[in-house]
């Protein structure tokens, strides 16, 4: 089942290392280990979007994208914003990683359609319960 | 012959009597009382001496004379006739005296109704005169510039007062009906060409209105203009009166009323969007704190439970990173609950200025840096004797913040450099802090002051977001601002002033 899992791509925005390691950690508990890290906001749309200017594009498609609020550069919401405004990431699964209780920031990743938001750092039981992959039921 | 002699002198002695009393009766008609007395008395004395004549004939002491008495009887008689003929003359006399009188009388009440009615007159012209004063000088001496009008514009009457309102003489107004318009401002020409129509068309639709006029003197002076239609005594209109009023004093006046009323109501909306920018802020400042406070006590608790794990499936490598990670967190939320107390700690401080040299404070900082990482070596140059007036301790913390910024941003570069100095701005002095390490891209700069935001990532370079916006304060508190220039990887430099 965990192969199965392998290739479903994971694009992790966190700027924190820790979050970052626990993250990573209980994908990997869940066998998803096909995990890339942008550390800002701009540097996630970089690999999502590209940059027309540099014309570099970092080829990221993920399947889920798990994204934290509280980013340098560009913050969460933005970044989120952005994503469902591209054509090419209009549908992807979005998780919000966050410590804030901001219900204007719920508010918003709600009208812009994340499947969940979940308390930081990631854990385990509240990933399994969501249950993204249907298909893969077990994988714990 | 005596018989007869007896009784001529019988009837001559009546007709004496007769005449006698013929006489007094003429008292009544001619009223010559003593006249008449007289005549009287002479008849009758002459009576009582022929009695006598005629009781001594009787006697036959005397003979008579028949003669004498016939021509007696004839006097009497001629005597009596003419007292008797007296009556009609003296009664008309007394009659055309009567209506001699009665038309004296009638020409009395004549004269005294004439003199009467010229009195009357007289008193007329006294009240007409009095009361054509009264109104003069209720028309003259009028406050206000009155005037009479007629339809066709032109002035029946115009007060003296409207010199002192236009600057022109009345009679100028009677020789030109079209001044009034001239002198009228040409943005209020059609409000009074408006009024003026209605008036004569309506006269009891119109209303009151004001108007702008411009004086000889080139002054621009407002009118209030209120009139009333007149009617002669046989209520057939005649024309508008009208009262003009130099309302000056009272437009300015109201004008700035409505001046300090926006000015009030614009101070108003800018501070309740103030007030509601400075509420928002404040709710997402307080969201922002609970987040860097629970977010390292989330990972504190979530890496003892990932301890546990490790224990269980003994991974000593990630035992190691978690307890190192533990340590970093800890310090971390340390460093957040004491960079918040310092922030509410200047907010409650009231400035305590005096001289600081902000040179000497710089490299004291720099170099306890430089000892504290131990292994760095930067290359630092400060403009000396940068004294300022301020506050020692909290310019301390800024200069501790931004040296230490530049510190931690130059830390990849191979040559750091840091440089303090001053340089001018439209004759403010502004003070700067320049490095040549990491930079940040000018789009994200409004960013920089806010609370708990930061440019760069946590596993690049450090930090707990409120170093800056703690400076930011500091610098607010002393009436200075601060703003920075950068480019990424070109170094960043910081500019302050201190509202010197």
């Amino acid at each position: 089942m965990k192969d199965a899992m392998r290739d479903i791509s994971v694009l992790l925005i966190e700027d924190n290392c820790d979050d970052e390691w626990f993250a990573k950690w209980t994908l990997k508990k869940i066998g998803l280990a096909n995990v890339t890290t942008a550390r800002d906001g701009y540097e996630a749309l970089l690999m999502l979007h590209g940059d027309d200017l540099r014309s570099i594009r970092k080829s990221c498609s993920p399947a889920i994208i798990l994204l934290d609020l509280r980013l340098p550069k560009i913050d969460g919401l933005e970044v989120l914003r952005r994503i469902r405004d591209d054509e090419r990431t209009k549908t992807v699964t979005v998780l919000i990683l966050t410590s804030s209780e901001d219900p204007h920031d719920k508010e918003v990743c709600k009208k812009l359609g994340v499947t969940a938001i979940l308390p930081k750092p990631l854990a385990e039981e509240v990933l399994v319960k969501l249950n993204l992959f249907p298909g893969h039921q077990g994988v714990s | 012959m005596k018989n007869t002699l007896l009784l001529i002198m019988t009837v001559s002695i009546a007709f004496q009597f007769l005449a006698a009393f013929m006489a007094v009766r003429l008292i009544s008609l001619s009223g010559a009382f003593v006249a008449w007395i007289l005549l009287a008395c002479g008849f009758i004395i002459q009576a009582i001496r022929r009695i006598f004549s005629l009781i001594l004939l009787l006697g036959g002491e005397l003979d008579g004379d028949i003669e004498l008495e016939i021509m007696g009887l004839l006097i009497s008689i001629f005597m009596f006739i003419g007292i008797w003929k007296f009556g009609p003359l003296f009664s008309k006399i007394k009659q055309s005296q009567l209506a001699m009188h009665q038309k004296q009388d009638e020409l009395l009440e004549i004269n005294r109704k004439l003199e009467d009615e010229a009195a009357e007159r007289r008193k007329a012209e006294e009240t007409l005169k009095e009361s054509e004063e009264r109104y003069r000088a209720v028309a003259e001496y009028s406050y206000d510039w009155e005037h009479w009008i007629d339809a066709d514009g032109s002035f029946r009457y115009i007060s003296p007062f409207c010199k002192d309102v236009t600057g022109y003489d009345r009679e100028e107004f009677y020789r030109d009906p079209q001044l009034l318009q001239k002198i009228i401002h040409p943005d209020d020409l059609e409000i009074y060409h408006g009024h003026f129509e209605q008036a004569f068309s309506c006269s009891d639709c119109v209303k009151p209105i004001d108007f702008r006029i411009i004086t000889r003197d080139g002054q621009e002076r407002w009118i209030g203009h209120v009139c009333r239609p007149v009617f002669d005594s046989h209520g057939n209109p005649n024309g508008r009166r009208s009262s003009n009023r130099d309302i000056t004093d009272r437009k300015l006046m109201e004008q700035q009323l409505h001046a300090l009323n926006s000015e009030l109501e614009a101070r108003v909306t800018l501070r309740t969007t103030e007030l509601a920018r400075l509420n928002k802020e404040l709710e997402s400042f307080c969201y922002s704190i609970s987040h860097e406070l629970r977010a390292p006590i989330a990972r504190l608790e979530a890496f003892s439970n990932a301890l546990k794990e490790c224990v269980d499936d003994a991974h000593p490598d990630e035992l190691l990173h978690i307890a190192e990670r533990i340590g970093v967190s800890s310090k971390h939320l340390r460093s957040v609950i004491d960079a918040l107390l310092l922030m509410n700690r200047i907010t409650r401080t009231s400035l305590d200025k005096r001289a600081v040299d902000l040179s000497e404070i710089s490299r004291q900082i720099l170099n306890e840096l430089l000892e504290a990482s131990g292994n760095r070596t930067i290359s630092f140059s400060a403009t000396p004797g940068l004294v300022v007036q301020g506050d020692c301790s909290l310019l301390g913390i800024c200069l501790q913040n931004l040296l230490g910024n530049a510190f931690k941003y130059t830390a990849k570069v191979p040559a750091a450099s840091i440089e303090v100095g001053q340089t001018r701005q439209a004759g403010t002095a502004v003070y700067f802090i320049r490095d040549n390490g990491a930079g940040f891209d000018m789009a994200f700069a409004d960013k920089l002051f806010e609370p708990f935001c930061r440019l760069h990532n946590e596993s690049e370079f450090e930090g707990n977001g409120i170093g800056l916006a703690t400076v930011q304060r500091i610098i607010e508190q002393h009436g200075g601002r601060i703003w920075a220039e950068s480019a990424p990887d070109k170094g960043a430099t910081f500019y302050f002033t201190l509202g010197e």
